[in-house]
């Protein structure tokens, strides 16, 4: 599934750099700290367990549980407006990495708690979004 | 364990800019609107003050060193607070004056958000905001939705919330939306973010709010009867959005548990209660985690009428920031001190009203609450 969607991130900036080349490959990864294991996601400078500033990104299982949904009616953010209404969801990955991002799930089948798996919006070019769909 | 702090300082004076629209007019300025009613209200003049504690606006501004050039005045202590709440000010206040810092202080906020055309919607574009995921609304729907499934908590309960605030706003003459709203009414309104509809959001307002604060000795040379800080308690989650139930906002059943514990104080000593609420989600987390009602149950507990007109336990007299105004709160602190003095309107007195909890968030990083009352 595509669309055209302004205010696209840079995908270009070192400190998020590598995830979106790995969206682009339809890849989920996160930052894996080198030190003590810790993964995480958004990215941070240092680890915010252990403190080292050694990390890599590593892929990780693109399934996870749906902790909650909404759908938004309205267009808060005006470029959006042809896409209401949509499902955001908030997903707890397996890995433990938390991404709220659109569900490719229709609202009258999305339940709290239900098994997701990655799905990717090569929105453009340059960015690949991912969202999840019922696993 | 925290000092004891009951009853050692007073707040002797509040006062507010009007509400509403204001174009052209500062953040700053609308302060110093508020600093001239609160001072009025308390009956002395700015020369009486030596401390100064802003609340940044939500745009950046209304900064003490910003502040101060319109407020003429530079009192040796001066303080700006990211994210007053005025719960957060009110508690550095009572620092400043225990600690000998400052003796008599002006805890200000002004924001002109809605003139000013603030996009609330606004974020660096990353991947949630790509996807869509903007506004407040969005995070409050999420922990909507989810206490939805957990307790089977239904629409026509939570709807209370909204309704019981505009219930009250229509008894305060100060209040933006007045429009009576049955539960059918709001039940008919269309989702904003679903299950959250507009109803169950903030307006967006311009205006200013200030108090003034003393310690308990020098109170009882004001002219009003002096509303006592009882009680205050802070918790935080600022390490971020890192485990699932974030958004369940855990850190405010700490705050809770302290300031209970520090009190000695029971949710049934509670005469009337004010939360800060950008959305109704806030009321419906906090009557639970403050203990008024059981967990999972808030929303069945506000359908039973015991925050409305005339209910057990009134819940932002005011209007709340759904039906009174956008003030982050500080407009429930100003209306439980004058609950508390006796003086507001008789159509929404709440009679022989003593003691009253105000409990306040930084979206989702931090929980603060003071307990106030009329006895030291």
């Amino acid at each position: 599934m595509s669309s055209t969607n302004p205010n696209l991130p840079d995908t270009q900036a070192p400190a998020t750099a590598p995830f979106w080349e790995a969206a682009k490959r339809h890849v989920l990864v996160a930052q894996r700290c080198d030190e003590c294991g810790y993964t995480r996601y958004p990215p941070s400078a240092l680890c915010p367990k252990c403190w080292s500033a050694d990390q890599s990104w590593a892929e990780i299982a693109p399934t996870g549980t749906l902790w909650s949904y909404v759908v938004y009616h309205r267009a808060l953010d005006p470029s959006k407006a042809d896409e209401i209404p949509y499902v955001v969801g908030r997903v707890v990955t397996d890995d433990g990495p938390i991404f709220t991002v659109r569900l490719d799930i229709a609202p009258e089948d999305a339940e709290v708690d239900m098994r997701v798996t990655a799905t990717w919006d090569d929105a453009s070019d340059e960015v690949t979004l991912v969202r999840f769909a019922a696993a | 364990m925290t000092a004891d702090i009951r009853g050692k300082v007073a707040i002797v004076g509040v006062g507010h800019s009007d509400q509403g629209t204001f174009p052209g007019t500062t953040a700053e300025q609308l302060s110093i609107q508020a600093i001239r009613s609160a001072l009025g209200d308390a009956q002395i003049t700015k020369d009486d003050v030596d401390g100064l504690i802003t609340c940044k606006s939500v745009q950046g501004g209304n900064i003490d060193i910003t502040v101060g050039p319109l407020f003429g005045l530079s009192p040796k202590y001066a303080q700006t607070l990211d994210y007053g709440t005025c719960n957060y000010s009110l508690h550095l206040a009572v620092q400043a004056i225990l600690t000998g810092l400052a003796e008599t202080v002006v805890l200000v906020y002004g924001a002109n958000a809605r003139s000013g055309k603030f996009n609330f919607s606004a974020a660096a574009p990353s991947l949630e905001s790509a996807s869509g995921f903007v506004h407040v609304a969005g995070p409050a729907a999420l922990a909507l939705q989810r206490h939805k499934a957990l307790y089977g908590t239904k629409e026509e309960d939570f709807g209370w919330f909204a309704v019981s605030e505009r219930e009250w706003a229509q008894r305060n003459p100060l209040a933006i939306f007045q429009k009576p709203m049955t539960i059918d009414d709001y039940l008919a309104k269309p989702y904003l973010v679903e299950p959250l509809r507009r109803e169950d959001v903030t307006m967006i307002s311009d205006g200013g709010v200030a108090l003034v604060v003393t310690s308990a000795e020098r109170a009882k040379d004001y002219p009003n009867k002096p509303v006592y800080v009882l009680g205050m308690a802070e918790n935080t989650e600022v390490a971020g959005d890192s485990f699932a139930d974030f958004l369940m906002r855990p850190n405010i059943k700490g705050t809770a548990a302290d300031i209970w514990k520090n009190t000695g104080f029971t949710p049934n000593d509670i005469d009337v209660l004010y939360i800060q609420n950008p959305t109704a989600v806030w009321n419906l987390q906090m009557v639970e985690a403050y203990g008024f009602a059981p967990e999972g149950e808030g929303a069945a507990w506000a359908a039973e009428g015991h925050i409305r007109p005339g209910g057990d336990l009134p819940l932002n007299t005011n209007g709340g920031q759904l039906s009174e105004s956008y003030m982050w709160g500080w407009l429930h602190m100003v209306e439980a001190v004058r609950q508390l003095r006796g003086t507001v309107e008789p159509e929404r007195q709440v009679p022989n009203a003593e003691l009253a909890l105000y409990a306040s968030t930084m979206t989702f990083l931090k929980s603060a609450a003071s307990i106030i009352g009329v006895n030291p």
